[in-house]
């Protein structure tokens, strides 16, 4: 079946090139949203396979939503995306439960790559 | 490949967005080089460039902000001092950049000769960062070799630990990770590979220690010893699970072979205590939390916002300035007729016409700061390239006015900064010769008066000699007999005048002051200017607020009704004709224990009037004094909309522009301001 993925990033243009790369490799986007409070209440309605989270938006961040979304659904699986030299709020990430993290620039093979072994 | 023409426009507003974040925070950054929250964010501002660039394919641009980005992270790590000659290059790669991204804008094609000479001087800046070219030989060393798996550092406290895990029925491997060489982020790629591990068992070892392997201090490849109940198969696909790893090698832990060789290797390196990894990472977890915390502040503080297409906009102002006016008609009909019935609803529908009146100028305000922002770098650039030490003071950014007079000012406030930096400020020996202070300051100020919002230009320059106008203005062909000093000064807005003694490149290009004021009267604004001779010179801009709804005080003058900007009223007094005193020939009437000037709004405007018994006097506030204006009646206070008036009716200057009200009938509306200048001038 294919896979649906909830796209958050704060910046549209990145939302875009995301979709982009899933639409082109077999993934479906469920949903996108474009800061954390909107991602928890999409992943609510969704209820997606998998989640590309950005680190930093404004209002709910990207690590406070990774929270909430954990705290509804264990299992949920949240992909980080972060810039260089975040590597602490990535740490953090995933000690809150992020299964891996992509870092921008996104690659398509990497983004790729990351996202099936997430959902393996 | 991608077609990537629909992110074309995303990519340029951000990319403008970003370039203007630069810009701002590197010239912070001049003044405070030891900000490292600064350097993080301009690094940050940086790389979402980069990122945005590379994955439009615009490789030119990639290549020359992935250069300035190292530069940057020369400042991060400290080996390299920000100082004002980097800060140049970087503005210098920054005003390349915009360059880059407005030819893309254009379809122009980039080619590498754009940027060869920056990419040059970046490099060299590299060259002369010691450590560089030894980091980076390093890095190539160890790709060729191939993963092994000796330990180095391990002790007898490890392997006394795998004993005991052993026979509580736990495997103990020794694994050994590369990642991949192209990896970002290494550190918490690795922590996120120990993490998996740790949920399946424990890590007891590791090679480099935690809190390099955290850092990402370690090249591509690190070791560990691991207990756990499961199997080797279990590990491998543990291991597997994650992302960007080139190879791996799990073993069955050998004490003998990691011992042999801690003992070769010990005098090589200090040995690390790394045991205990989980511990040690939540320490250093809490402290990272706390780092983390002001930076999310910043985040939550930066406002959420859409772009809309101006036009709309405009739509949506017409739309609610109709609305405006037919509320009003209502609320006639409503007093005339009180239909108790509909009052209660008029009177909400009243109410939320203003509110969405209000709201409609607020969505089309806009801070000056935009326009203003890119200035204190103009001036840097400047002072620079005239080789003079000035300064710019900026005061008032956050005022507010309607987004189309914001976006018109930037054009002739660079003219009259470039006036003010070559012609203003004189160099400093000059400076030092009549005994100012060696840099000059240039201050630019906003602030509201009213409906009308003031920006002052100010420097503290050689100011303007009637003299020199005189004669420049005489080598030029004006006539310039009989003209006062004021005159001769005011010369300064006459077309085609330029006091420059050579053209410089960065001002007197032809252009003059006239075309300055000439845009400010488009704005529906006026320029004044006021010099001294080697005090300096100032310049204020009025402008009108919002362009289109205001709040006025309607009166009656003899028969006629006007609009008096409510804004400008201070507050209204009656008096009695015989409360007017007249000194020389000029009226004047007690307020405030001071005395101000009177404004006959009926002689003003030549209108006959009878009733001079009882008087209103609307006391005004015009360029900081006091006015008595005298009308006969007070009709009410009312929200009108302005429209536009005929050319040559504006020109009279009285008029700031007419209104309709509620019963269709038409009120024109006093330009209180140009009426009390008026008078002081005469007087």
């Amino acid at each position: 079946m294919t896979k649906r993925v909830l796209i958050v990033d704060d910046a549209v243009f990145m939302r875009m090139k995301l979709r982009d790369i899933l639409e082109k490799n077999g993934y479906e986007v469920a949903e996108e949203a474009e800061n954390g409070q909107d991602a928890f209440d999409k992943y609510q309605a969704t209820k997606p396979d998998l989640v590309t989270m950005d680190i930093t938006m404004p209002e709910v961040d990207g690590i406070e939503a990774l929270k909430l979304i954990k705290s509804f659904d264990g299992n949920a699986k949240v992909v980080m995306c972060s810039a260089m030299g975040q590597q602490g709020m990535v740490m953090e990430a995933i000690r809150a439960g992020a299964v891996d993290f992509i870092v921008k620039p996104f690659d398509t093979d990497r983004v790729i790559k990351a996202l099936d072994k997430a959902l393996s | 490949m991608d077609d990537n023409s629909v992110y074309r426009n995303l990519f340029f507003e951000e990319s403008d967005d970003n370039l203007q974040k630069l810009n701002d925070d590197v010239l912070e950054l001049e003044s405070e080089p030891e900000n490292i929250d600064l350097i993080n964010e301009i690094f940050r501002a940086a790389h979402t460039l980069k990122g945005m660039s590379a994955t439009m394919g615009y490789d030119v641009m990639t290549k020359l902000t992935h250069k300035m980005e190292n530069l940057f992270d020369f400042f991060k790590s400290g080996k390299l001092m920000v100082t004002s000659e980097y800060i140049s290059l970087i503005f210098e790669c920054l005003d390349k950049l915009s360059q880059l991204v407005e030819d893309l804008r254009n379809d122009k094609e980039l080619s590498e000769d754009q940027i060869g000479e920056l990419l040059e001087k970046l490099i060299n800046v590299e060259k002369s960062v010691d450590g560089t070219a030894t980091v980076e030989a390093k890095s190539t060393d160890s790709k060729d070799k191939e993963l092994t798996i000796v330990l180095s550092n391990s002790d007898d406290a490890d392997t006394d630990t795998v004993k005991k895990a052993r026979a509580q029925g736990y495997n103990a491997f020794t694994v050994a990770i590369r990642i991949d060489k192209e990896s970002m982020l290494k550190g918490p790629r690795a922590f996120l590979i120990i993490e998996h591990l740790e949920q399946e068992g424990d890590v007891i070892y590791t090679e480099p220690t935690a809190d390099l392997l955290e850092n990402g201090e370690f090249d591509t490849d690190f070791k560990l010893i691991y207990l756990t109940k499961g199997t080797q198969e279990q590990v491998e696909a543990n291991i597997n699970s994650n992302s960007e790893i080139d190879t791996f090698i799990v073993e069955e832990f050998d004490s003998s072979k990691s011992i042999s060789d801690n003992e070769q290797a010990e005098t090589a390196k200090p040995s690390g205590t790394a045991k205990k990894i989980p511990k040690k990472a939540n320490t250093e977890a809490t402290k990272k939390k706390e780092d983390n915390k002001a930076s999310k502040h910043q985040n939550a503080a930066r406002n959420q916002s859409i772009r809309v297409d101006l036009s709309r906009l405009d739509l949506f102002l017409n739309l609610v300035s109709e609305l405006v006016v037919y509320r009003n008609q209502l609320d006639d009909a409503n007093r005339r007729n009180a239909a108790t019935e509909v009052k209660d609803s008029l009177e909400q529908v009243s109410r939320l016409t203003s509110e969405l009146q209000d709201l409609v100028l607020k969505i089309r305000m806009q801070q000056v700061s935009v326009v203003f922002s890119r200035f204190p770098r103009m001036v840097r650039d400047l002072a620079r390239e005239l080789d003079k030490n000035m300064e710019l003071i900026v005061e008032g950014e956050e005022t507010e006015l309607d987004k189309t007079v914001v976006s018109e000012l930037s054009e002739p406030l660079i003219h009259l900064l470039r006036n003010s930096a070559d012609h203003g400020i004189e160099n400093t020996e000059t400076r030092r010769k009549f005994g100012k202070p060696e840099k000059g300051i240039i201050k630019l100020s906003a602030y509201q008066e009213g409906n009308q919002v003031n920006i002052t230009l100010e420097d503290d320059g050689k100011g303007l000699d009637p003299q020199v106008m005189k004669e420049s203005a005489e080598s030029k062909g004006i006539d310039t007999t009989g003209m006062t000093d004021d005159e001769l000064i005011n010369l300064i807005f006459h077309p085609g005048f330029s006091t420059a003694k050579t053209i410089t490149n960065i001002s007197g290009r032809g252009v003059g002051l006239d075309a300055v004021m000439a845009k400010i009267n488009d704005l529906g604004g006026s320029l004044e200017m006021k010099t001294e001779l080697h005090v300096g010179t100032k310049f204020v801009i009025k402008l009108p607020l919002t362009l289109s709804i205001i709040q006025a005080l309607m009166v009656r003058v003899a028969k006629e009704s006007f609009a008096i900007p409510l804004d400008v009223v201070e507050r209204v007094v009656m008096i009695q004709e015989k409360e007017i005193i007249t000194s020389m020939d000029k009226e004047v009437v007690e307020y405030q224990e001071g005395l101000i000037p009177v404004v006959r709004v009926d002689k003003v405007l030549g209108l006959k009037n009878e009733e001079n018994a009882k008087q209103f006097a609307i006391v005004v506030k015009s360029d900081k004094q006091y006015f008595a204006v005298l009308v006969n009646e007070l009709i009410g206070q009312q929200e009108i909309v302005i429209k536009k008036i005929d050319a040559i009716i504006q020109k009279i200057n009285k008029f700031q522009g007419a209104t309709i009200f509620g019963n269709g009938s038409i009120a024109l509306i006093l330009d209180v301001n140009a009426i009390c200048q008026g008078k002081l001038a005469k007087n």
